[in-house]
C-alpha cells in the first residue's frame, strides 16, 4: 500500500544522490567559513595549498574504496597496495637508475608503469579472491592486506627507502597554473571515474551486479568478471595515490598511512554517499576534502595543545556518527 | 456458532492524504473463514496491518470479543488473539522448527536461560494443535514451503489465536499442499478459530471461504456468502470491468521444423532424459509440482544449470549453452520465477532495469551509454506494457506488483529473444495484470516467438498453452494438447503427480 503512495508521488521526499551531494557541499562551506572566522592562517593561500598536496592520496584510495563498496565489496588492503606498489617502483627505479643517467624523465614514466601493474596485480589477486572463489571480500582483502603488507616488509627489510632522482618529486612538489600537481591528478582520475561509472555499460553493470548479483546474473551479466575488474581498477587507484605519496614524502615505507588510512577511505566512501550499487564520484570528492579541512582546521586551531593531533581522529569520529545518524533519518523519511 | 469475534465499523485510513481505506466495515464470526479479495493497492494489506494494531486507523472503530477500540496496538491485539501469518512467515530459516515454534512462548515468560525442555514441549504442542508431525530437530529453512507454513500456523496457535489472518497463503504452495492447509483451515474452523483469507486466487478463495469480502481502491464492494458467487462476479467487482476468458485467441503454432529441440537432456539428480520440441509460434506448458524439475530444466536451457548430457537444437543447429551469456548469444530469454530476487533491481531506476539485458547494444563499441537512446527505449517499452509509473527514473519498488511483473517481462521482450522461457510470469499478480500478461504471452507467439511456461497454474495454462507437458521425478510423464483436455483432467494429473 505504502509502496503505491510513493509510486504516486513521485515529489515526494526521496534521499538521493543529488541531496548527498547537497549535503556535502553545504558542510563543506560551513566548514570552510567556521575554520575561515576564527582562524587567520586557514584561509590563505599557503594554507591551501598545502592542502590541496596532502589530500588527493587519501582521496584517490576513497575513490578505490568507494568502486569496491559499489559491488558491496570492500578493500581493506588498499592502502598496502599503494605501499607495495610505490615501493616495488621505486627498487625498480633504484636498480635501474645506472641504465637511465640522462634519462631520468623515461624512469619516472617506467615507475608509473611499474606502479599502476603491481596495483593491478594486487587488484587481481582480490578479484580472484572475491570475484571467482566467492570469498567474502572483507576476509579477502584483509588476508591480502597482511600478505602485501609482509612483501613490503620482506623486500625493504623494513627499512624506508629513500634516493630517488629529483625528477620523481615533481609530482608532488610543483604546481601547474597554481594548482598542485597531486590535485591535478586526483581531478583527473575523479573525472575519468565519473565517466566510466556514469556513462559506460561498466559502470552500469557495476551498479547492477551491486544491486542484485542474482537479478544482475540472470540477466547475463557477469559478476565474477565485474568483480575482477572493479578489483584491479581499485588497485590501480591505490597505486597511483602510492606515487604520488611517494613522490611527496621523497621515500616510501612499509608503514606509511597503516595506521589511519584504511578507516579514511572507508570514511569518504560512506560520506561520500556510497552504497551497494549506488555511488557518486563527486560526492567522494566532497568527502575528501571535508576530511582535509577538518584535519588542517583543527591542527592549527589546536596548534601547540597537547594532544591537539588526537583531536583530528575525534573529529573524523564524530562527523562519521553524525553522517551515520542523518543518513538513518533520511531514510527513515523517505519510507515514510 | 454464529457469535462475533471480529467487527470493524467505518474505518478509514489515509496516507499523507491519500486515502488507503474509505469507511469500511465487516464482521468476522467465531469459526468463520472470512475471503479476502482485491487487487493490489485495494486496501487489503492496509486492512490486515489496522488489525494487527501496525497501522493506527483515522476513522472508525474496532470491536474484538465485544472490547472496543479506537485503535490497537500489536500487544493489545495478539492478547485479543489475533496472529498475522505473512507471505513470508516471519520465521527463522537457520533455527530448528522446535526454535522457531517453542522459544517465543518461552521468551514471554522472561528468565535468562532457556529451558530447552520446556521449547520443545511448547513445540510439540503448537503441532499437535494443528495435527501436523515435522521433526522437531529439522532446520526450518531446509524444509518445504508447506511445512514452513504448518510451523507458522502451529506458533499463532500457541499465542493462543482466535482469528488467524493469512496474507497470500498459497503463493509459494503446489496444488497438493494447497489442499493440505485447505484441510488445516477447515479442522481449525472446526474448533472455533476464525481464519482471514487473503488471497490474489479468485477460486482458492472461493473453494475455502464461507464469506467473500471484496475491496476495491479502498472500498468494501462487496460482502456476500461464497456460495452464491462465482468467479467470474468476484473478477468483475475486484477489477470493475468483465474479464472474457470465452473468446481467447489462440497463436497457432508454425507448421515447420522446430524452433527449439531438446534430446535426452539430463542433470541429475534433478532431471533425466528430456526430450521435448517447440515450434515457433508455439506456446509450450511445463507444469509439475515443486521439485519435479520444471524449474532445474528452464534453469539448464538458460545456461544457469547447465546439463552434464543431452541435446540441444536450435533451428536444426546443435548448441552448447553453459552460461546464462551462452543462452543469450542464441537469443534465449528467461523471466525468472522470484521476481524481487531473481528479476529486478529494486533500487535502481525503471528505465535501469528495462534496458539491463540490451545495455551493450544500446552503447557504442567503445561502451558509452547514449542516454537519449536508453530512455526512449525504456520509455517505449513503458507504454508498450502499460506500466504504470509517472516517471521512468523512478526506482523499480515504487511500483506495484503486477507492474513490476510486466517490467522484467519488458527487459527481455526488449532483447527480441526467438525463446522466451517464463517461470511463473503471474504469481502474486493481480487479476488485472494477469489477463494482460496472459494476453502478451499469446500475442508474443502469435510474432514468431516461441514460447515455454512453467506454471502449475491450471486455468494459466489452458488460457495460453498449445499443449502442455507433465513432469514428474525429472521426467516428462505425460502431454496434453490444450484442445483435447480441461481444468479438471489437468488439475488431476498434476495432483497425481506427487506419488
Amino acid at each position: 500500500m505504502a509502496e503505491q503512495k510513493r509510486g504516486k508521488f513521485p515529489g515526494g521526499f526521496r534521499f538521493n544522490i543529488e541531496d548527498r551531494v547537497l549535503l556535502l557541499s553545504v558542510v563543506l562551506i560551513i566548514l570552510v567559513i567556521f575554520f575561515g572566522a576564527i582562524e587567520d592562517r586557514f584561509l590563505t593561500g599557503s594554507s591551501i595549498r598545502s592542502m590541496a598536496f596532502q589530500c588527493p592520496e587519501i582521496g584517490l584510495m576513497g575513490l578505490g574504496m568507494a568502486i569496491a563498496m559499489m559491488i558491496d565489496g570492500i578493500n581493506l588492503s588498499i592502502n598496502d597496495t599503494a605501499n607495495l606498489s610505490a615501493l616495488i617502483a621505486g627498487l625498480s627505479i633504484v636498480k635501474l637508475a645506472p641504465f637511465f643517467a640522462g634519462h631520468e624523465f623515461l624512469s619516472i614514466v617506467i615507475v608509473f608503469l611499474v606502479a599502476i601493474a603491481t596495483g593491478a596485480a594486487c587488484g587481481a589477486l582480490n578479484g580472484l579472491l572475491a570475484g571467482y572463489i566467492g570469498a567474502p571480500p572483507i576476509l579477502a582483502t584483509l588476508a591480502t592486506l597482511t600478505l602485501y603488507r609482509g612483501i613490503s616488509v620482506v623486500i625493504t627489510g623494513g627499512k624506508t627507502l629513500t634516493g630517488f632522482p629529483k625528477e620523481l618529486s615533481i609530482i608532488g612538489h610543483q604546481v601547474v597554473m597554481g594548482i598542485p600537481i597531486p590535485f591535478v591528478i586526483f581531478l583527473i582520475v575523479g573525472i575519468l571515474m565519473y565517466f566510466v561509472l556514469e556513462y559506460t555499460t561498466f559502470g552500469f553493470k557495476v551498479r547492477m551486479s551491486g544491486t542484485n548479483p542474482t537479478a544482475a546474473k540472470f540477466s547475463g551479466i557477469d559478476n565474477r568478471s565485474i568483480a575482477m575488474k572493479v578489483y584491479i581498477l581499485s588497485g590501480i587507484l591505490g597505486a597511483i595515490a602510492g606515487i604520488i605519496v611517494m613522490s611527496r614524502t621523497n621515500s616510501v615505507a612499509y608503514e606509511y598511512g597503516t595506521r589511519t588510512y584504511i578507516l579514511l577511505t572507508l570514511l569518504i566512501s560512506v560520506l561520500g554517499g556510497t552504497s551497494p550499487g549506488f555511488g557518486n564520484v563527486v560526492g567522494v570528492i566532497l568527502a575528501t576534502f571535508i576530511l582535509q579541512v577538518l584535519s588542517t582546521g583543527f591542527h592549527m586551531l589546536l596548534l601547540g595543545v597537547r594532544g591537539s593531533s588526537f583531536f583530528k581522529d575525534f573529529s573524523w569520529g564524530v562527523l562519521f556518527i553524525a553522517i551515520l545518524i542523518i543518513d538513518h533519518f533520511m531514510r527513515r523519511e523517505k519510507s515514510i | 456458532m454464529n457469535e462475533e469475534l471480529l467487527r470493524v465499523e467505518h474505518i478509514s485510513k489515509y496516507f499523507a492524504g491519500v486515502r488507503a481505506l474509505d469507511d469500511v466495515s465487516f464482521n468476522i464470526n467465531r469459526g468463520e473463514v472470512r475471503g479476502l479479495v482485491g487487487e493490489n493497492g485495494s486496501g487489503k494489506s492496509t486492512m490486515i496491518k489496522i488489525i494487527a494494531g501496525v497501522y493506527e486507523p483515522d476513522k472508525g472503530d474496532i470491536y474484538i470479543n465485544g472490547n472496543h477500540y479506537k485503535r490497537l496496538t500489536p500487544i493489545i491485539s495478539i492478547r485479543e488473539g489475533i496472529q498475522v501469518i505473512y507471505q513470508d512467515f516471519s520465521l527463522f530459516p537457520n533455527l530448528t522448527v522446535a526454535e522457531n515454534i517453542g522459544i517465543n512462548r518461552v521468551i514471554s515468560k522472561g528468565g535468562r536461560v532457556v529451558n530447552w525442555k520446556e521449547v520443545y514441549e511448547s513445540a510439540k504442542e503448537g503441532l499437535s494443535r494443528v495435527g501436523a508431525d515435522i521433526p522437531l530437530d529439522a532446520i526450518t529453512g531446509e524444509l518445504p514451503t508447506a511445512d514452513r507454513q504448518i510451523i507458522a500456523i502451529a506458533r499463532a496457535l500457541l499465542e493462543d489465536a482466535r482469528l488467524i489472518i493469512m496474507d497470500e497463503p498459497t503463493t509459494a504452495l503446489t496444488q497438493l499442499e494447497i489442499q493440505h492447509l485447505f484441510k488445516t483451515i477447515n479442522d481449525l474452523k472446526k474448533r472455533g478459530i476464525s481464519i482471514l483469507f487473503v488471497s490474489h486466487k479468485l477460486n482458492e478463495v472461493k473453494e475455502i471461504s464461507d464469506s467473500i469480502l471484496i475491496f476495491r481502491d479502498g472500498k468494501k464492494v462487496l460482502d456476500q456468502e461464497a456460495e452464491e458467487l462465482d468467479i467470474k462476479t468476484m473478477e468483475y467487482y475486484m477489477t470493475g470491468r468483465q474479464i472474457d476468458t470465452s473468446s481467447i485467441a489462440y497463436s497457432e503454432p508454425e507448421e515447420a521444423p522446430p524452433l527449439l529441440k531438446v534430446e535426452n537432456l539430463t542433470l541429475r539428480p534433478c532431471f533425466s532424459n528430456v526430450s521435448f520440441e517447440l515450434k515457433s509460434r508455439e506456446v509450450l506448458g511445463i507444469t509439475g509440482l515443486l521439485g519435479s524439475g520444471r524449474t532445474e530444466l528452464a534453469l539448464s536451457l538458460f545456461g544457469e544449470l547447465p546439463a552434464e548430457s543431452g541435446e540441444i537444437w536450435l533451428e536444426g543447429k546443435k548448441v552448447f549453452i553453459k552460461r546464462v551469456q551462452d543462452a543469450m548469444e542464441q537469443e534465449i530469454g528467461y523471466v525468472p520465477e522470484d521476481r524481487i530476487k531473481e528479476g529486478l533491481f529494486l533500487e535502481q531506476s525503471i528505465s535501469n532495469n528495462l534496458v539491463v539485458t540490451i545495455i551493450d547494444w544500446l552503447a557504442s563499441k567503445m561502451g558509452i551509454i547514449r542516454n537519449q537512446t536508453k530512455l526512449k527505449t525504456a520509455e517505449e517499452w513503458v507504454s508498450k506494457l502499460e506500466i504504470k509509473t509517472p516517471s521512468v527514473e523512478n526506482p523499480a519498488n515504487s511500483l506495484s506488483g503486477g507492474n513490476q511483473q510486466r517490467v522484467v517481462l519488458a527487459k527481455w521482450l526488449a532483447g527480441n529473444p526467438k525463446i522466451l522461457i517464463l517461470n511463473g510470469p503471474t504469481v502474486g499478480v493481480d487479476v488485472g495484470s494477469k489477463a494482460a500478461i496472459h494476453e502478451l504471452i499469446r500475442n508474443l507467439a502469435k510474432q514468431g516467438m516461441g514460447i515455454i511456461l512453467i506454471s502449475d497454474d491450471i486455468p494459466e495454462l489452458m488460457q495460453t498453452c498449445n499443449r502442455i507437458l507433465l513432469m514428474r521425478d525429472g521426467r516428462i510423464v505425460k502431454e496434453f494438447r490444450r484442445e483435447e483436455t480441461n481444468e479438471e483432467e489437468l488439475h488431476r494429473h498434476l495432483v497425481a503427480a506427487k506419488n
